[in-house]
């Protein structure tokens, strides 16, 4: 089985229908219309071509074949590298600190990761187009619930942790005694400074 | 130039047939499976058909502003892809000899919206009617199996390809593995027919198609045949343990 032609496969698949799902996708796709870019990752042994028309074409490239004079822009990164360019904006730090090596067209790159940025796709219109109005609605309204239930639970829970570790085990010293703690550090401080000056003065006299 | 003589045989699946009836008898056999041929394919496949030509279009060096022919390119799956990779200054030429099975082609790349830089011609691979040294790339996808004369088609595709240009020969080839073999053996010729029946209703056809493939030369001879014509770097990879093998070519 050619699993690298599954990959791109399943990358082009993915991509292509998230950003059918994106009313606004074509106007920012438009800027990269013909423009082809290649990302080579450390971790694969091909490189990954990207072709763009009224959707996007994923190819696995042979590495020699993929040169510069085939594409409109290439980035050599790796795979953490290439997360980190969601945001944009640190392109420039990323290529200063030899993360990443970009040639060619700069601003197709940019097009590009804001095109994945910026989708926008609104999930609860998508389940409606399958399931009807009020049972998306209903679903949506269910899944926030949940959604705030669960971070309203992690965050009593991290609560009861701390409580649970600071009163009930004694497994860490509770903020009044730390402060206290470090005030009386402090005065000892303090206190070695002023003995220190006069033993200074003393000798000095001597 | 190979001659064919009118009394000269050649293999039509596993019978015996004039030479100068082999194309009639395969154009029956497209035309018959024309329409359902896509579903076919998948179905028979597993889908694994669409990774097979996803390799050769990786394989193809394919970039904007090219010439593509897509010969026996049948319902079009390489030829719009393709249409969309050399863009609006580029131009795909999808040739094959059955206007059934180009009929499906056109009307499919249509209702994906492929359309502008892609035109279909009627044509026998034996000789392409096109200028000499005019493509940059020729694919031909599980068709040459069933053209009659291989060589004398290999040689027509050299000679309208461009100096530096390539040709990929995507086709059923001979599995590396023995017992795989006879595994792939026992699926052709009892699975798929009763497939072909229960689908398509035509068993007969797709009897023909694991004959076809069982004829077909293996990788080594194939290589051997582009070479004879004139290619030069021939190369093949086998895909998914032989059952399909990628020849590659350039024309220097
Ligand atoms: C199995 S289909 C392949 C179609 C397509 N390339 C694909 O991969 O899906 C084989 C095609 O070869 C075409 N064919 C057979 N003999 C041919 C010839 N001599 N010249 C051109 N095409 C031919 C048939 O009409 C048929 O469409």
């Amino acid at each position: 089985m050619p699993a690298e032609q599954l990959l791109t496969s399943s990358i082009e698949g993915a991509l292509n229908k998230l950003l059918s799902l994106d009313d606004t996708a074509p106007e920012r796709m438009a800027k990269l219309v013909d423009k082809k870019i290649i990302i080579s990752l450390s971790e694969l042994s091909f490189d990954l071509g990207f072709q763009f028309h009224e959707s996007i074409t994923v190819m696995a490239l042979v590495r020699d074949e993929s040169v510069i004079e085939s594409c409109d822009c290439k980035i050599s990164t790796d795979l953490s590298t290439l997360v980190e360019l969601r945001d944009i904006s640190l392109l420039t730090k990323l290529i200063k600190e030899d993360k990443l090596a970009l040639q060619g067209d700069i601003q197709a790159a940019q097009q590009f990761a804001n095109l994945l940025k910026e989708l926008n796709v609104d999930w609860e219109e998508q389940l409606a187009k399958s399931t009807g109005d009020v049972i998306a609605h209903n679903a949506f309204r269910a899944a926030n619930w949940v959604k705030s239930s669960v971070e309203q639970l992690f965050s009593t829970g991290k609560q009861v942790i701390k409580d649970g570790a600071i009163e009930e085990k004694r497994v860490a010293a509770p903020q009044i005694l730390v402060d206290d703690f470090v005030e009386s550090v402090f005065d000892t401080h303090a206190q070695c400074d002023n003995l220190e000056a006069r033993i200074k003065k003393l000798e000095a006299n001597q | 130039m190979t001659q064919q003589a009118p009394d000269e045989q050649t293999h039509f699946g596993f019978k015996q047939v004039n030479t100068t009836e082999k194309a009639g008898m395969v154009a029956d056999v497209f035309h018959s499976v024309a329409a359902k041929y896509d579903v076919m394919n998948d179905f028979m496949s597993l889908g694994i058909h669409r990774l097979w030509k996803r390799f050769t279009i990786d394989c193809s060096g394919v970039r904007a502003g090219h010439k593509v022919l897509d010969l026996a390119g049948g319902t079009g799956d390489l030829a719009g892809k393709f249409a969309r990779i050399v863009g609006p200054t580029g131009k795909v030429v999808l040739s094959d000899i059955n206007d059934s099975m180009l009929q499906v082609g056109r009307d499919k790349l249509r209702d994906k919206g492929i359309v502008g830089n892609i035109e279909t011609v009627q044509a026998n691979a034996e000789c392409l009617p096109f200028p000499d040294n005019y493509f940059d790339l020729i694919t031909i996808a599980f068709g040459l199996r069933n053209v009659t004369d291989k060589q004398k088609a290999l040689q027509s595709m050299f000679r309208v390809l461009k100096p530096g240009g390539r040709l990929l020969v995507l086709e059923f080839s001979k599995p590396e593995n023995d017992n795989f073999a006879k595994l792939y053996d026992w699926y052709s010729f009892n699975i798929l027919p009763k497939m072909g029946q229960l689908v398509a209703n035509d068993a007969e056809s797709y009897q023909y198609l694991a004959e076809s493939i069982r004829m077909h030369p293996d990788q080594e001879t194939l290589k051997g045949m582009m070479e004879t014509a004139g290619y030069e770097q021939v190369t093949y990879h086998n895909l998914t343990g032989g059952i399909v093998a990628l020849h590659r070519g350039f024309k220097f």
